[in-house]
């Protein structure tokens, strides 16, 4: 599903002292099938932004198209269950939004709220828990039982259950250790891939958002400052530093050579085997130079 | 969703803000029994004279004050109708039908609509410029004495701070999982009583469930740093009273025996 947002304005706490902007003309289009990383500091408008896409938030100008549903500043809001089932939203620390006896009852919220018979729910809540990686053993047990990283997976669970075709993360990794890290990352991915979703993910992370995705969105103080394909934003590499941003691992390491080899990286690479083919071919080029190597 | 301005402390500088919140307490206490004295022009006069002065002096916005006045003021028209029409004293000055207006009777709804409007002004003067957390030791110290008598004064004043502190961030947590239950096609604001009754679970089990992990949270690290109860604990904020506190005091006595000496 195409996503389509027109200069799009927030404004918190409207007509009161406390009033502030939190986004600023946004336009920004989102091919269906994309996976796209929004990266920005803290309080530069993220979760506003993806607050917007499933009907969460209303804008104060400007509107916001999400397949064939459309919100339009100061109209009244469409229908927004039919957006909301085609729009996943995982928040950040899914997990505090659990509430029922059984992992099974709170998988099944979600199908049961878009109106699927509790059979149907039942079995979206087997195959979801699949997908994230869990046994159906736990599916009787209280998800208060779990360990922290099961408990994320379940929420996870509860989200793909409803069969979304854009998913929507908001910092999913925050609070895991590398290796949860690492699987949930993977699991983003391989759903992306399998079901062909649309996914946007909010992340902290340069090499996560380097490594998974096919276009980076930079934010700052509510503007969208690049947005672009990731060996695009990360050739900034000053920008992104003024907007008190990082830069991914592997190109921080190729800078490192570079100021040996004095022949320029290229092309930014983030992956690992990438990595170590640029720094064969910058090495060759340098000694050719006569850097001494 | 939540545009509740809680403790709606308006920060600055004024000389209202940085008088001493006991001192505060003390004349406001002191204001709610002598407005009672007022019963005629001058002395109304006096009230209403205190009033402004107060909040010209405490460079509030009006805007500020009018806010907390916008629920009461219903109340004071009310109040104000009630008297009108049903005190007969004085001449006659309306007479329309059975509805009868006594000169007597609308002076008397206006003086008793000035003394509620003057007691909310002050008192809300009061929560405009000083923090909860200012108000809450005041408390604190001034009922100090009763500790004597084995009341949980401490307990009690910790209780209130821990209270306020943690309001704001317990209505952006219900502002958080509405969003969270939302997105997953939980409809907080239609369907039949049962339904939004059912409609609630969702948002408050987690909501208990994170406030007894923070309370728990809170209690540990309180002990951490050696917090043992009140006793041999000394403050980091020492109140201190000055020159203008002490002027406030005998602002308060002179307005006390103007009123006596000038009512009738
Ligand atoms: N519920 C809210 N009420 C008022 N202001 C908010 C609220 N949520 C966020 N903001 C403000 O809006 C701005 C953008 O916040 P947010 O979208 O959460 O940023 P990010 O997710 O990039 O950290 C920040 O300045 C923040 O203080
Ligand atoms: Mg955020």
């Amino acid at each position: 599903m195409d996503i389509t947002v027109k200069d799009l304005t927030h404004l918190y706490n409207p007509k009161t002292p406390f009033e502030r902007i939190a986004l600023k003309d946004i336009n920004v289009q989102i091919k269906s099938g994309t996976f796209l990383s929004i990266i920005g500091h803290t309080g530069s408008g993220k979760s506003t932004f993806i607050q917007h896409i499933n009907g969460l938030l209303k804008p104060a100008k400007g509107e916001i198209t999400v397949g064939d549903v459309t919100i339009k500043a100061g109209e009244k809001n469409p229908k927004l269950t039919a957006l909301r089932k085609k729009v996943g939203l995982v928040f950040q620390y899914p997990e505090h939004q659990l509430f029922e006896e059984t992992v099974e009852k709170d998988i099944c919220f979600g199908p049961m709220n878009f109106g699927a018979a509790e059979e149907e729910a039942k079995r979206k809540a087997r195959d979801a828990l699949d997908l994230v990686g869990l046994p159906e053993s736990v599916l009787n047990r209280s998800p208060f039982d779990l360990s922290g990283g099961q408990m994320r997976r379940v929420a996870i669970a509860g989200v793909l259950a409803v069969e979304p075709e854009v998913i929507i993360l908001d910092e999913p990794t925050a609070g895991l250790d590398p290796v949860g890290r690492r699987e949930m990352l993977s699991l983003f991915m391989k759903l992306h891939k399998q079901k062909s979703l649309t996914t946007i993910m909010v992340t902290h992370s340069m090499d996560d958002a380097a490594f998974y995705s096919d276009e980076v969105m930079v934010m700052d103080k509510g503007r969208v400052v690049m947005k672009d394909k990731p060996e695009a934003v990360f050739s900034h590499i000053e920008k992104l530093q003024s907007l008190g941003l990082d830069v991914p691992e592997t190109i921080k390491f190729l800078l490192q050579l570079d100021e040996r080899c004095q022949v320029g990286i290229g092309t930014p690479v983030f992956s690992i085997p990438e990595t170590a083919a640029k720094i064969m071919e910058m090495l060759g080029q340098g000694r050719e130079k006569g850097a001494r190597v | 969703m939540f545009n509740i301005i809680i403790g709606q402390y308006v920060p600055g500088q004024s000389i209202i803000h940085r008088l001493d919140p006991r001192v505060k307490l003390i004349s406001i206490f002191i204001f709610v029994i002598i407005v009672f004295l007022a019963n005629n022009w001058i002395t109304y006069g006096l009230v209403v004279l205190f009033s402004i002065i107060g909040i010209l002096l405490s460079k509030v916005p009006f805007r500020f004050i009018y806010r907390g006045l916008r629920a009461i003021i219903i109340i004071i028209i009310f109040t104000f109708i009630l008297n009108v029409l049903f005190t007969k004293q004085g001449d006659l000055l309306i007479s329309i039908g059975w509805i009868h207006i006594y000169k007597g009777g609308l002076i008397g709804g206006l003086f008793i609509s000035i003394r509620l409007l003057a007691i909310i002004v002050i008192t809300t003067l009061l929560t405009l410029t000083t923090t909860p957390i200012d108000i809450t030791d005041g408390i604190e110290i001034l009922l100090g004495p009763l500790k004597k008598i084995k009341l949980p004064i401490h307990e009690f004043a910790l209780m209130m701070s821990i209270s306020l502190r943690f309001i704001p961030t317990l209505l952006e947590e219900t502002e958080k999982i509405m969003k969270a239950q939302s997105a997953r096609g939980s409809d907080f604001a239609s369907g039949s009583v049962k339904q939004r009754i059912k409609a609630i679970i969702p948002l408050l089990v987690p909501l208990f469930v994170s406030a007894f992990k923070r309370a728990e949270e809170l209690a540990m690290a309180m002990e951490a740093r050696g917090y043992r109860g009140d006793e041999g604990r000394t403050r980091l904020r020492v109140l201190k009273w000055t020159g203008k506190d002490t002027a406030l005091i005998i602002i308060m006595l002179m307005l006390t025996v103007a009123l006596v000496v000038l009512r009738t």
